[in-house]
């Protein structure tokens, strides 16, 4: 697999007037779905001699190549630009920046949530882009996953597409970018524009990796640490998971011979997991979590079994 | 208003696993939009004075406009695909269908394919009506704007993701099936009986030449391919031929000016086909002239470039 879906940047439940049935959806299906069909172009073109094949051939995945690509650069950038407890004003260099290139904060504020509001119905993106010709920030209109500024920088995406909306608000494109911009969380934007990249977490595989060592080692202990609420939601897990949730690490823990080797998830990769295999860690266990939780394995596209009777709770 | 709303065409109630509140929301904000749209445009335009305003402002305007008019046409035609028992397809469509794709089944594929590979992004399906060569194709649109010239679609798929995001979310695949399920067949029926009264575009006509028999650049290339005897005559002007040194591949050339130097080596048994260069009158005549003494010639349509652009093989000319 060339291409993965990285993790989500927050809880999706945690955002205000966006629903995490809307944004687990856009997540998996969208997202992830633009990742899982650009692997699946790239096998494609891999098997395609160019010199032999069909122009249309060719050039016709060349075409969804780019428009998958595009898609999952720019729902990153969506993803990423939102946050718990978000919205407000950008501040430091960012804000400034935009100060500068559009006159005010209020004026930049202005055009991008009328552009926004005026791709209802249809489909698209509104970008602010910073343009690699003289460091300018602009905003950035796009009617479909191709168009962008020739060598720009997406630093704030919002996705205009119905799928970013329609499951919460209908056809209200305007309430939902108005929920957009109160849920922006401008620290990682700014770091975005900075060009800083967040570091990785330590203890912590990225779900090609967590794959990869499951299948090399059928030995490797599965632990989903999913509180009930959560696994009854997505009543799946992976390969042989035991369940245990915060209230039973303790017990799980003491029933693990110490030096095995574990691979811990939760729901989207935050503390739950984290917790859970820092505990099993203290009694000798090598664990780690999976990055992203089941919510990013399975928007990889990757293997799950249902979870059995009773192991919910 | 330039641009008149159309009502609901389909009984929303009627429906089958598609929601009233689905129908209404998309009636109502999408097709009622972009009448909306398209009227506000037309407004702008017959406000312009095309004189003097800056051309970028009046093909913006214009640019727009095909995408709300094509987005309002195909809303309708969309509503009006639907209230029926998608199951069952009346004799006559199906014998179209059958005629086109081969089988109902093979025509259901392919459409549901192409709408499944329109999930998660935006677009239409449409079954068109392509009067140049009477038939019907499926055809993918990845906007509004798309359309194919002339033709007439009459069965519409929306896959722009309000279409079913509200019932579906992000699940196109019920949705579809759930339009498959729900197709007017008798509405989609009427509106091909009145496709198949358009004429195709007209041909090129050349009156005087009315009579004269002639052969299409295919219906030659299929005579080579079998073995079938003729006699092909390149009968390009002298000049042309200095000018495009290339050939079809099994022709002769002869000078249209001088048959009477070369007719002699023509047998009278097996066709003869003559063209020129771009099938006007230079093959024409000549087919005339050997016809009159007593030859079984043809025109070839199109002439030597028409043979090119089939991608016809063609020998350097000696």
């Amino acid at each position: 697999m060339s291409f993965h879906v990285r993790p989500i940047s927050f809880k999706p439940p945690r955002l205000s007037g966006l629903s995490a049935r809307l944004i687990a959806s856009h997540y998996e299906n969208n997202y992830g779905g633009a990742v899982r069909r650009l692997n699946a172009i790239r096998g494609e073109l891999s098997a395609l001699d160019p010199a032999s094949a069909p122009g249309f051939r060719l050039n016709g995945l060349k075409r969804e190549e780019l428009i998958a690509t595009n898609s999952m650069i720019l729902h990153e950038a969506y993803f990423e630009a939102l946050g718990e407890a978000g919205g407000g004003d950008p501040t430091g260099a960012l804000a400034e920046a935009i100060a500068r290139d559009f006159g005010s904060l209020a004026k930049w504020r202005a055009e991008f949530v009328a552009m926004g509001k005026a791709l209802g119905g249809g489909s698209g993106w509104v970008v602010l882009t910073r343009s690699p010709r003289d460091g300018t920030l602009v905003n950035v209109w796009a009617a479909d996953h191709t168009h962008g500024l020739a060598g720009g920088t997406p630093v704030l995406a919002l996705d205009m597409y119905e799928h970013a909306y329609h499951i919460d608000f209908g056809s209200n494109a305007a309430a939902y970018v108005d929920a957009f911009m109160a849920n922006i969380a401008w620290s990682r934007v700014a770091a975005r524009f900075a060009g800083t990249s967040p570091e990785d977490k330590p203890h912590s595989v990225d779900a090609p990796t967590a794959r990869a060592m499951l299948e090399a080692d059928p030995n490797l202990l599965v632990i989903d640490a999913r509180l009930a609420d959560d696994a009854a939601s997505v009543p799946v897990g992976l390969r042989g998971a035991r369940r245990a949730p915060p209230d039973r690490v303790d017990a799980v823990a003491a029933s693990l011979p110490r030096g095995a080797k574990a691979l811990v998830y939760c729901a989207w990769g935050f503390e739950i997991g984290g917790d859970c295999a820092a505990k099993l860690r203290e009694r000798g266990i090598d664990a780690m979590t999976v990055a992203g939780g089941i919510g990013t394995w399975r928007a990889n596209g990757l293997p799950t079994e249902p979870l059995k009777e009773g192991e919910v709770k | 208003m330039r641009y008149h709303l159309a009502p609901l065409f389909c009984r929303p109630w009627t429906l089958n696993g598609i929601t009233p509140r689905l129908i209404e929301s998309h009636y109502e904000n999408n097709y009622g939009g972009a009448l909306h749209r398209l009227n506000a445009i037309t407004e702008a335009l017959e406000s312009l004075d095309s004189g003097t305003t800056p051309v970028d402002v009046i093909c913006r305007l214009k640019r727009d406009e095909s995408a709300a008019l094509n987005c309002t046409l195909l809303h309708e035609l969309y509503f009006a695909s639907l209230g029926g028992d998608g199951r069952v397809v009346p004799d006559m469509m199906a014998d179209a269908i059958t005629r086109d794709f081969g089988s109902v089944d093979r025509w259901r594929k392919e459409f549901i394919a192409l709408a499944n590979g329109l999930a998660g992004g935006v677009g239409w399906v449409l079954l068109t009506y392509v009067p140049r060569d009477r038939r019907l194709i499926n055809q993918y649109a990845s906007d509004d704007s798309q359309s194919i010239a002339g033709g007439i679609p009459i069965l519409a798929l929306d896959m722009y993701e309000h279409a079913y995001h509200v019932d579906f979310g992000a699940n196109a695949a019920p949705y579809i099936a759930s339009f498959m399920r729900n197709i007017e067949w008798n509405a989609v029926q009427g509106r091909y009986e009145d496709a198949v009264k358009v004429a195709p575009p007209r041909p090129l006509e050349q009156k005087q030449f009315g009579d004269l028999p002639s052969l299409t650049v295919e219906q030659v290339a299929a005579m080579l391919a079998a073995g079938t005897p003729v006699q092909i005559i390149d009968n390009r002007p002298r000049h042309y031929t200095t000018r495009s040194p290339d050939i079809m591949a099994g022709a002769v050339w002869r000078d249209p000016e001088r048959i009477e130097e070369w007719i002699g080596e023509l047998s009278k048994t097996e066709p003869v086909v003559t063209y020129c260069v771009y099938g006007f009158h230079t093959g024409c005549e000549t087919a005339v002239a050997l016809r009159n003494a007593g030859f079984d010639a043809s025109y070839m349509t199109g002439g030597h470039y028409g043979w090119k652009a089939l991608k016809g093989p063609v020998k350097l000319f000696e």
